[in-house]
Formats: C-alpha cells, structure tokens, sequence
C-alpha cells in the first residue's frame, strides 16, 4: 500500500552556538486512515519531527532527507507550495493552545483570518454558521460566546477544542497532534483523545500523534515509532511495542511506564 | 584617578589668579624648536597690549622660552589630607601657563577644572549612592510586604516624582540661610539631590520585588524558616542588582548636572572653591563666550563626563541582559 | 496516629470584587509514617491548602493541628512549624534560588535553626546529598547546570536537611521525565521508610497516587468530596466525580463534561449525573466502610 506521508533519512541539526543534533536519519511511513503515534523522552526529537515535516523549522536549522508527501519533497518546496500543505493539506495541533493564539485578537477573528486564505471558503456566504458547526463539532456548544472571547478568557479545554476546530476546518489529510494534551487536567484529556477518534471517524484524516504518554499510545494508536535521543530505535504496532519490545532503550521505556501504573 | 590626586595634576592651587594675567588665552604647546634643536615642550610667555577699545590683548613674547617641565616644584598640597608634597606632574618656572586659559581673576582654568572634578564627581557618586541605597531598601520592603504599607508608600513615591525636580531642588536649597560654609553647602547639596532621586529607582524596585516574591524559590527560603528580613536582604534583592547597576550608572549624569545647575545659578558650591557648575557661571553672557571661549571647557568636560557614563550604563545594561545565553 | 489533622480549614481569596473560595471548610489528615494522597484537577485549591497548611496564608476559618498542637495562628508557631514540615516544590529549578549554589542554599537551610560552621556543615550537607542520591561534584553547581531529577533530589535534600517530620509533596514529579520520575519515586519512598517520615503527596495524577498513596483525598473546587483507604477506593470509587476521573484516567470519559463549581450546594451540582432536587443542600460525610468517607446524599 502507498504511504500517505514518507519520511527518507531526515536529519535535523539547530544552529545556534553549539550545533544541536536534533534527528539523526529518520525514516518512517504514515498511512492513510492510521493513527501513528510518536513517542519518546523529552528531548528525544519529537516536535523537531513534527515542524520538519512542515518545514516550519527556525531559520538556519539544516536539513538532510526528504520529507515526501504526493510525491514531492516539502523541505524543497517554495513558499506558494508551502501554503497550499500548511493548514490545508497538513494541519497541526499543539502543545500549549494559550500560545498559539495571538492574545490580542478574539477566537473568532482567528477563524475569519485563518478560513479567509482558503479562497473557496471565502466566498461562501454563511462562513459564521460554518464556523459555529465546526466548534460544535470539536464540543465547544455556547458557540458565540466563544468567538467573541478572548484567549485569556477561556480554559485550556476550550482553547485547544478551538484550536482543533480550525485544525479540521480545512478537511486536511493529516492532523499532527504534538502533545496536545500535555498540560490539561485528566478529565479534559480524555474528552480530546476521544474527540480526536470521532472526528477522525467521520473526516476520515490520518493522525500523527506525538506524546510521551505510553497511556495514549494504548489507547489511540495502532502503530507506534519510538525515538530514542533523536534517532528511530524501533517502529512497530502497538501491541508488539508493549509485548515484545526489540531495542534496549525501548524496554526501559516501557518498563518505566509500567512501574509507574498498577 | 585625575580628581582624586588633583594636587598631583594641577599646575596652580585653584584660587591662585595672578590678575596680571586675566583672561589669558590658552597657551599653545610647542613642542619642536628647530633652532635649538630642542624637543621638549615649551611656551612662550605672555605680551600684554591693551588695545584702544581697553581690551587686553595677549600674544606669544617670542623673546624667551620657557621649558615646560615634569615633576617641578610648585605650591603645597597633602594627598589624602595626610602627606604633604610639592611635586606636581608638570609646570613652568617663570611664567605661568595656562594651557586652557585663565578665568577673569587669572585662574588657571585646567587646574579648576581638576579640583572641580573633585566636588562635581563626587557629589554625584555620594548622592546616587545614598538615593539608590534609600530606594532600593524601601523598594524592596515596600513590595515584599505589600497591603497597606505599599499603597501608602507608593503613594509617597508619586507624589515625589510629581513635582519637578529642579524646582524642588532649588526650594530646598533656598530654604537654607544662603551663607553656609562651603562644607556645609556641599554636604547640603548632595543631602537635597539624594532626596529628590530616590523616589523612581524605589518604584522599580518595589515592582521587581512584587513579582520576585512569588517564585518559587522565595516560597521555598519561606518555607524552610527564614525571616522575612533575610528573605528581602538575600534573595529578592540581589535579583534587581543587576538592574540596580545599570540605573545608577546611567543616574550619575542627573546628579552632576543637578550640581551643575544649582551651583551655576550661585546656589551651590561658591567661590572660590571650583566645581564645573560654578566655573560655567562665568561663560554667561554673549561678551565673554565670544571673547573667551575658552570658558566653555567646564561645559564640555560635563559633556563628555555624561557620555561616558552613559554608554558605560548602556554596556553593562548588555553584558548584564539576563537573556544572554553566555550569561546563562 | 494524625500527625497533621485539618478541621473546617478554609481560605477565601477576594478577586475584583468576587470572593473564591479556593478551600472551603476541608477536613483532612496526615497519617503517621504513610503516604496521604490529595487528588484533584487544577483550579481545585490543593495548593492552596498546602500554602495553608505551611502558614503562608492565614486561614479563614477552622483550625490547624500539628503533632496534637493548634498552629491555626501560624505566627506565634512560626518555628514550631518550620521545624516539622517541609516541602518540596514542583518545578526543581526554580524552586531553588538560581544565584546560589547547590553548597549556599543547603547551608543557608542548616543555619536557619542552628548555627553552624562551614565544616560541619559541609560533613550534614554532603550526607543529606548522598541521602538523596547525590555525589559532592554537585556541591558547587548552580541550579540551571543541574538536570531536572538532580535539582529535585537537591530540593528533597534541602527539605529533610533538618529532619522534619512531613514532608508536602506538591507535584513533585510532573516537570519531570517518566525515567526521572521513577527514579525520585523510589528515592521517596526509601526515604520515607529510612528517616520515618510522613508524607502528603499532591497529584493531579491518579494513576500515579495509586501507585504511591496509602489514604487518598480526592479534592473538587475548594471541598473534599470523597476520601479512603487506597486499595477501598479503587475498588469501590462512590462520588460521581471519583468515578469520573477514574473514567477519565483510562481515557473512558467521552462526554462534554465541563469544569466548574456550582453556586450553592454540592460543589459538583450541574456536572453530576445521579443530580436531585435535594442537592441544593449541601451534603456531610458519610462513613460507607471504615475509613471511606463520600460526601453525597445519594450514596
């Protein structure tokens, strides 16, 4: 079966005093329709994998490799490609929903501004009722109050639904989720995970989910690529990652996990 | 370095004016003599004319030279009040030389210049010393504790940066009989600009302090049983030094020119003891700038002294940045 | 067998006019040489009562017991205090001052209640070190030199350096890695059971707290609503929101269920699902087995 999305060999190195070896030849393949989960350690490369595959990398960092998606390469695309994947094809989820939007401009001028480059979208005329339905979609229901709030006046919960909403407004392929349940309380952890498998189900895009919560991985992902100090160590499903792990650095990852649940 | 060993520097004490020489231009500074075949500096000495419209007018007398020489004799000074010496870095013997000119009573202006240095500079220091020292330690307090204390102190504060300083200055000074000794006026002086500064780095202070005490590791020195004052001393105030260190630098310009102005306008430093700003007093008025601009000296010395500290202030604002990764 | 008993203790904090009231009448205690757990999401007032409870904020209302004595008014027990409990923050390197070295703030911590030189110190100070999994190379590194799990093992050494009796965990283990976390795991329980300590570990995590607690509190908005033995409560969770966030802890809880605090009555009214009109009055405590308390009147 043909890969949605082919990463060949990436190596990633951040410039900036000492030369930071973020990923070291990387390689691996998303299919269409799977969850692929992304796991490792702090530090272990992850959100560096996530920002490459977008290119949305700090200017100076080197690349080597090939990030392959229908067939071309995004790390040697020019700006007019990139802003046909970025938000449109591939869109992306992150950690801290406070930081992604600007806290000076109300949830909902985000949606006109964000919608407003999809030029199909822009001479739709009822773009608020679309908008509404996508926020009921992501769980959000007092729809209008939150379009006229404020980041800061709203919880995280709420932000990072909104922030899911104008993710899958565009219907993208793939959804990268970097961590993006990392810092709420459990309760609304929960609600997002599930809300990510029911919108998947009835959009049908294909998730790349990064965490270093094996609990996740349970529960969302079907096949799992764990990364150890920036390289790839082991790829393989999820059941086998938890049953019969190959590489060291992969046992000791579970079995921390596993000491630390009952 | 300069002000400090003014004795050592100064050719002429700085109220010694040989009226004979009043308003003497600088003296240039020959260096080579191709007759005599000499390479030590010289001057030559003074002609005095006095012109139809009863002007003194001075050119070289070329008739005889008079070597400028290192570590001569001259007059008595002590260094730090204790050691009585008579060597000074340079001078002449014979004449006198003036090589920034002289003021109407004959006063060598460099060696003014030097002792003003003296008093200028160091009122600056002792009253950015005192106001930041005053500012930071009700600063700090004032933020730490907060409630009521800090809504009555900071509403002091404001009331203080309220009224314009040189105004208040001058009030303060005027409301003292204005025949102090000179020690007394110098101590006053720098008693009323102490005064006036601290209010603004205060502010500061009590604002970094506001959000200093609730990190974590102020909750920690809490927790393990410090008193508040060790709190205050140890751990939030040693945070805003390195904003402290900038602000001071970049202050000391405000005291001098305070000095400056009030001992301009005749409320400060009298004569005959010199500081730049009563030095200054005499460049006032069209006739004296146009005929002796070498009166102006004081006012560009202030000038570069100001730059300097400014872009020491400026540089060590950089180096102390705590966003700098080499800091780090 | 309470080393640390709260009656009523409440905290109310006055917000533009509004008054939160972050812990509201809370009735918990501290066993001897266990680990008691405080569960609960973030808004929910558990640092808050840790604050209480180490007297950074004066209490409101009920009382504070330490050791059978009433710290309520915590400054004329400032010492008392000081002496017995301490606390280990959640985010290591900043809970140390980044001005010092590991070496100062250890020997400022020693001389806080006696007055010692340098070289003895240094002997306690390098002890305490090893103690908590430390070698002296550490001695006079700053703390932003140091990795998260070494600048939790120093914060742990600095809390036990002058042998309390409780130590406050407040998250002890959330800014840090999971190797890192299993590691200062076992070094507290190690030392729970060397220097015979009691402890109080805060958690948002339960999975974690089913790990390490022995008597759990399980903390909504300000009030207890559900407490018991460990082993008890897992397998007979009773409050709505205990069963919720169990759900919610194996990834179970789908619904659109939204934090909040309700006005007046039950703190978890509007959210619950077994809600009756009797809710409005606020519900006591219910013994259900020997030592599980639920707070609900429909249980």
């Amino acid at each position: 079966m043909k890969p949605l999305l082919s990463v060949n060999n990436l190596s990633v190195a951040y410039a900036g005093g000492r030369i930071k070896e973020a990923l070291k030849n990387a390689s691996f393949k998303l299919y269409k329709g799977e969850i692929l989960g992304i796991v490792g350690e702090s530090g272990s490369g992850k959100t560096t994998l996530a920002s490459s595959i977008l290119n949305i990398l700090p200017s100076g960092t080197k690349k080597e490799g090939e990030v392959i998606f229908e067939g071309r390469n995004i790390l040697k695309m020019n700006d007019k490609e990139l802003r046909n994947i970025r938000g449109n094809r591939i869109s992306i989820v992150f950690q801290e929903p406070a930081a992604s939007f600007n806290p000076v401009l109300t949830v909902g001028y985000h949606f006109l501004e964000f919608m407003g480059k999809n030029s199909a979208m822009n001479k739709r005329e009822n773009k608020g009722r679309i908008i509404e339905d996508l926020l009921r979609k992501s769980g959000i229901y007092d729809t209008k109050r939150v379009l006229k709030s404020y980041p800061h006046e709203l919880s995280g919960g709420q932000l990072q639904r909104a922030m899911i909403a104008l993710a899958i407004s565009s219907n993208p392929d793939i959804l990268i989720a970097d961590e993006p349940t990392s810092s709420l309380d459990v309760t609304v952890e929960s609600q997002i995970v599930n809300l990510l498998l029911e919108l998947r189900k009835e959009l049908g895009f294909t998730i790349l989910f990064i965490t270093h919560n094996l609990g996740l991985v349970k529960v969302l992902c079907n096949r799992v690529v764990f990364l150890y100090r920036g390289e790839v160590k082991e790829i393989t499903d999820t059941k086998s990652l938890f049953l019969r792990p190959k590489h060291e650095s992969t046992k000791v990852f579970i079995n921390d996990y596993l000491r630390l649940v009952s | 370095m300069t002000a400090i060993f003014a004795g050592f520097f100064s050719p002429y004490r700085y109220d010694d004016g040989d009226i004979a020489y009043r308003w003497a231009p600088p003296a240039k500074l020959h260096f080579i003599n191709v007759q005599k075949k000499i390479f030590r500096p010289y001057v030559y000495g003074y002609k005095v004319k006095v012109d139809r419209y009863y002007r003194r007018v001075y050119s070289e007398d070329r008739s005889r030279i008079y070597p400028v020489k290192l570590f001569v004799k001259g007059f008595r000074y002590k260094i730090f009040g204790i050691f009585s010496v008579n060597r000074h870095l340079f001078g002449t013997q014979g004449t006198r030389i003036y090589l920034l000119g002289a003021d109407l009573k004959g006063r060598d202006i460099l060696s003014r210049l030097i002792y003003g240095a003296r008093i200028s500079l160091s009122i600056g220091l002792i009253g950015v010393t005192i106001s930041f020292v005053i500012g930071i330690i009700v600063g700090g307090i004032s933020g730490y504790f907060g409630g009521w204390a800090d809504n009555i102190t900071m509403r002091i504060v404001e009331m203080m940066m309220m009224v314009p300083g040189f105004y208040l200055m001058l009030a303060l000074r005027a409301s003292f009989p204005p025949d102090f000794s000179s020690a007394q006026v110098y101590f006053l002086i720098v008693v009323i600009l102490s005064f006036i500064g601290w209010a603004s780095i205060a502010r500061v202070i009590r604002g970094m302090a506001l959000s200093l005490k609730e990190r974590e590791f102020v909750l920690a020195a809490k927790a393990i049983g410090l008193s508040n004052f060790k709190i205050i001393m140890r751990h939030i105030l040693p945070h805003t030094f390195s904003y402290a260190v900038v602000a001071v630098f970049l202050s000391i310009p405000g005291y001098i020119i305070g000095e400056a102005a009030l001992s301009l306008l005749g409320l400060g430093i009298q004569e005959p003891q010199a500081s730049w700003g009563n030095m200054l007093a005499l460049a006032q008025g069209i006739v004296n700038i146009k005929l002796y601009p070498w009166v102006l000296t004081p006012g560009v010395i202030i000038v570069i002294t100001t730059s300097c500290f400014n872009i020491i202030g400026e540089a060590l604002r950089d180096v102390l940045d705590p966003k700098r990764k080499v800091f780090q | 067998m309470n080393i640390v008993e709260t009656k009523g203790l409440k905290k109310y904090f006055k917000r533009k006019k509004q008054l939160i009231k972050a812990v509201d009448g809370v009735d918990i205690f501290i066993k001897k040489k266990q680990v008691t757990a405080l569960v609960g999401e973030s808004g929910c007032g558990k640092t808050t009562l840790a604050k209480t409870l180490l007297g950074f904020y004066n209490a409101d209302g009920g009382r504070i017991i330490l050791e059978d004595k009433d710290i309520t008014r915590i400054r004329e027990n400032y010492s008392f205090v000081r002496e017995r409990i301490q606390i280990v923050f959640q985010n290591p390197s900043l809970s140390i001052d980044p001005r010092y070295t590991v070496f100062r703030t250890l020997l400022e911590t020693l001389r806080v209640f006696k007055k010692v030189s340098i070289e003895m110190a240094k002997g306690t100070i390098i002890d305490f070190l090893n103690k908590a999994g430390l070698d002296e190379t550490c001695l006079y590194l700053y703390p932003h030199q140091l990795s998260g799990g070494q600048a939790q093992r120093v914060s742990i050494a600095r809390a036990l350096i002058n042998n309390p009796r409780v130590v406050i965990l407040d998250e002890p283990t959330s800014n840090l890695d999971v190797s890192t976390t299993v590691k200062i795991i076992d070094l507290l329980a190690e030392l729970k059971d060397k220097e015979s300590l009691s402890y109080f570990f805060i958690s948002h995590n339960l999975k974690l707290i089913a790990k390490v607690a022995d008597y759990i509190f399980v903390m909504y908005y300000g009030k207890i609503v559900e407490c018991g033995p460990k082993d008890i409560l897992y397998r007979n969770p009773l409050h709505p929101y205990t069963k919720l966030l169990i759900e919610a802890s194996e990834y179970k809880l789908k619904s659109a269920y939204i934090q909040g605090k309700s006005k007046e009555g039950c703190v978890f009214r509007g959210r619950c699902a077994i809600e009756k009109p009797h809710c409005e009055v606020e519900p006591e405590a219910k013994e259900v087995e020997p030592g599980h308390f639920v707070f609900c009147h429909y249980i």
